[in-house]
């Protein structure tokens, strides 16, 4: 086995030259041509003035060559105060100083996005950091300060731990070392991704809430699945999309004759066999398929419809809903005995866009990379870069504030974009996030192509612009603009229905449209439905707005 | 700046630098004589600042942080006068200026702790 390979990024060079004098026993990822290691190279002497600048990165433009050159990277040493000129600089915070006091923290981000299976050894401690310590809540942060500061025989330690752990992890079966899935910064997603990769490796069933887009069924494929072990299949089934008469046959499988038009077929708890069930949207399953599907998980066996054979389960069961399956039980919807099978001690919540607007910006650079990736849309990149003169393999990235590397083409945001994209209610979340880069990429690039062959515009340039307006027509205009975020109340009246129920439908739908109408404010809501006292009628509305199951935070 | 400021400024700035190499020392000799150049590196500089000077410097407006800091002052004092000897790699020298190095780092440190 190779030596393990560590990247420092420093703004100076005290660690690196500790670590070449006392870590001998890693390669490091320098960016220089020549081979072997710097201890021993005559170029570098402990002597030499200026000293060699080759040795690691000093920031996040040498960090990216530094992972271009090294695909086997095994982990990174980062610092966090970097005391440089701001051109090379990541933007962070609100000032100058904390930008650069907290540029590890920029860089990090950017590598969660670049290289998410790396692991990172951040060397400062929560107090130098002057945060909460929320950011150091992810697993593979670990702090080296006070008396380890600089303590090579420490550090050593650390570097070793994480190798182990990782070693561990990477000789699973079926287990990649990156699963791909975009976790983001915030306090929320840390908890999440720590929940997760525990939960990975056990075969708890498992529960994942969240708003539609948020990104459950990626999580539970690439994670939970992904990082699991298994060596089956994952099965997805969205309970949503399959007829309710179809339901039960689709999951247990059927023989030719069970019912009108049956046909021999496996049920996707048998396509699962030894990999992941993932049930998405559970809360939308007919209480009937409840009760066979509770029978299946208590006794570990299912029977095709039509046969009196049962097959024993083998099978990992994840679900998922953007219902709150609690309030489902309570009201009758969903049985209580069902949720407890599927483990509601273990719901991983999926936080909604809104509630993570500092991940956008990653996200978009994610976005921007995998969209033109493959397919018809690596075509287009690929005749744009030729039409441009690029000798360059058709990668696509998004520009930051600093100039563009030599490779690839670029994708410029206008600064102000960003404060717009925050500001969005983002309904369809991550998923709709991602169509909006897609789109917008996809489009700028085909109208700079046109423009080109028409000679309305000039040279086909490396970094092609995002136009502002495009992004404001593409937010305004979409299914998820702004006059769709309010969720609509039904006020269609069934048989079943009781007057109360269709009553509080239609309460609910007046306060809704009330709160949108008044952005919130609850006084003013009042001043159209009361008369009197303004505080006070502001205080009964707010009371009837709880009564009625309305969250401030999600109408926002 | 409040005496706890600078206290953390001498701390991270001064001690935690210094230290750097002296801490890794091994405890038997001979100690590597990269080490040694690194230790000499770090407390008398590239640039003709030593030690001394480096705190000296950033307590020039805070009187009574030097005041407090007297006996600090004085370990560095003594430190930067092994120059000669710890240049001239003798061992006895070399070992009394990493125990300096790592006092000096040790004792800021608690300060900023009791004043914090």
């Amino acid at each position: 086995m190779s030596a393990p390979k560590v990247l420092v990024v420093d703004d100076g060079d005290r660690y690196v030259e500790l670590f070449h004098a006392l870590l001998r026993d890693y390669q490091y990822a320098t960016r220089c041509e020549l081979p072997g290691p710097c201890w021993t190279c005559p170029h570098r002497a402990p002597k030499d003035e200026p000293r060699c600048q080759l040795t690691h990165a000093h920031d996040w433009a040498e960090t990216e060559q530094a992972l271009a050159r090294h695909a086997d990277l095994d982990v990174v040493l980062l610092d966090v105060a970097f005391d440089l000129p701001a051109t090379r600089l990541l933007p962070y915070g609100d000032d100058a100083e904390t930008r650069k006091r907290k540029q590890g923290l920029a860089i990090l981000q950017r590598l969660r996005v670049r290289r998410p299976d790396l692991p990172v050894i951040l060397m400062t401690s929560a107090t130098q950091l002057g945060v909460d310590g929320s950011p150091l809540e992810a697993d593979e942060w670990v702090t080296l300060a006070g008396e380890d500061a600089f303590d090579a025989r420490a550090l050593g330690l650390l570097v070793e731990r994480i190798l182990a752990r990782d070693r561990q992890v990477s000789l699973r079966p079926g287990l990649g070392r990156g699963t791909d899935y975009l976790w983001g910064t915030t306090t929320a997603m840390a908890r999440v991704r720590r929940n997760a990769r525990v939960l990975a490796r056990t075969s708890l069933p498992v529960l994942i809430e969240g708003e539609t887009g948020t990104g459950k069924s990626a999580l539970a494929e690439r994670v939970l699945h992904g990082e699991s072990g298994r060596s089956g299949a994952f099965v997805s089934v969205d309970l949503s999309a399959i007829p309710e008469t179809l339901v039960a046959a689709e999951l247990f499988g059927s023989t030719r004759g069970a019912f009108s038009g049956a046909t021999d077929r496996v049920g996707r708890f048998e396509e699962a066999k030894g990999g992941t069930l993932f049930l998405d949207e559970i809360g939308n399953l007919p209480l009937d398929i409840q009760r066979l599907l509770l029978l299946a998980l208590q006794e570990g066996r299912v029977t095709r419809l039509g046969e009196n054979t049962s097959r024993t389960l083998d099978v990992r069961l994840v679900a998922a809903t953007h219902v709150d399956l609690a309030s489902a039980v309570r009201e009758g919807r969903f049985r209580a005995d069902l949720r407890a099978r599927l483990n509601p001690a273990s719901t991983i919540r999926l936080p909604p866009l809104r509630e993570r607007v500092e991940d956008i910006e990653a996200l978009v650079a994610s976005f921007v990379e995998r969209h033109f990736a493959s397919g018809s849309e690596r075509g287009l990149l690929a005749e744009y870069a030729k039409k441009a003169g690029l000798e360059t393999e058709p990668t696509a990235h998004l520009l930051e504030d600093t100039e563009p590397p030599a490779r690839g083409v670029w994708f410029s945001w206008a600064p102000a974009l960003w404060e717009r994209l925050r500001a969005h209610a983002w309904p369809g979340n991550v998923r709709e996030l991602q169509l909006l880069v897609a789109t917008a990429c996809s489009l700028s690039l085909a109208d700079a192509l046109e423009g080109a062959e028409a000679g309305r515009a000039g040279p086909l340039a490396r970094v092609v612009p995002i136009p502002a307006r495009l992004v404001g027509e593409l937010l305004a205009s979409s299914w998820l603009g702004p006059e769709a975020d309010v969720p609509t109340a039904t006020t269609d009246v069934t048989p079943r229905d009781q007057l109360r129920d269709v009553s509080r439908e239609l309460e609910r739908a007046l306060f809704m449209r009330l709160f949108r109408e008044t952005r919130g404010d609850f006084e003013r809501m009042a001043a159209r439905l009361l008369t009197g006292d303004p505080t006070e009628n502001a205080r009964r509305v707010r009371m009837r707005f709880n009564q009625l199951g309305l969250r401030i935070r999600e109408l926002r | 700046m409040t005496p706890v400021e600078q206290l953390r400024l001498l701390s991270h700035d001064l001690g935690k630098y210094l230290a750097r190499a002296a801490r890794n020392f091994p405890d038997a000799d001979p100690v590597p004589e990269v080490l040694v150049e690194m230790m000499m590196r770090d407390v008398w500089g590239d640039e003709g600042t030593d030690a001394l000077g480096r705190f000296q410097k950033l307590v020039a407006d805070a009187p009574s942080v030097r005041l407090e800091l007297a006996d600090v002052e004085k370990d560095l004092e003594t430190l930067v006068g092994l120059e000669a000897a710890v240049r001239g790699f003798e061992p006895k020298a070399v070992r009394q200026a990493a125990a300096l190095c790592v006092k000096v780092d040790a004792d800021l440190r608690r300060r900023l702790e009791q004043r914090s």
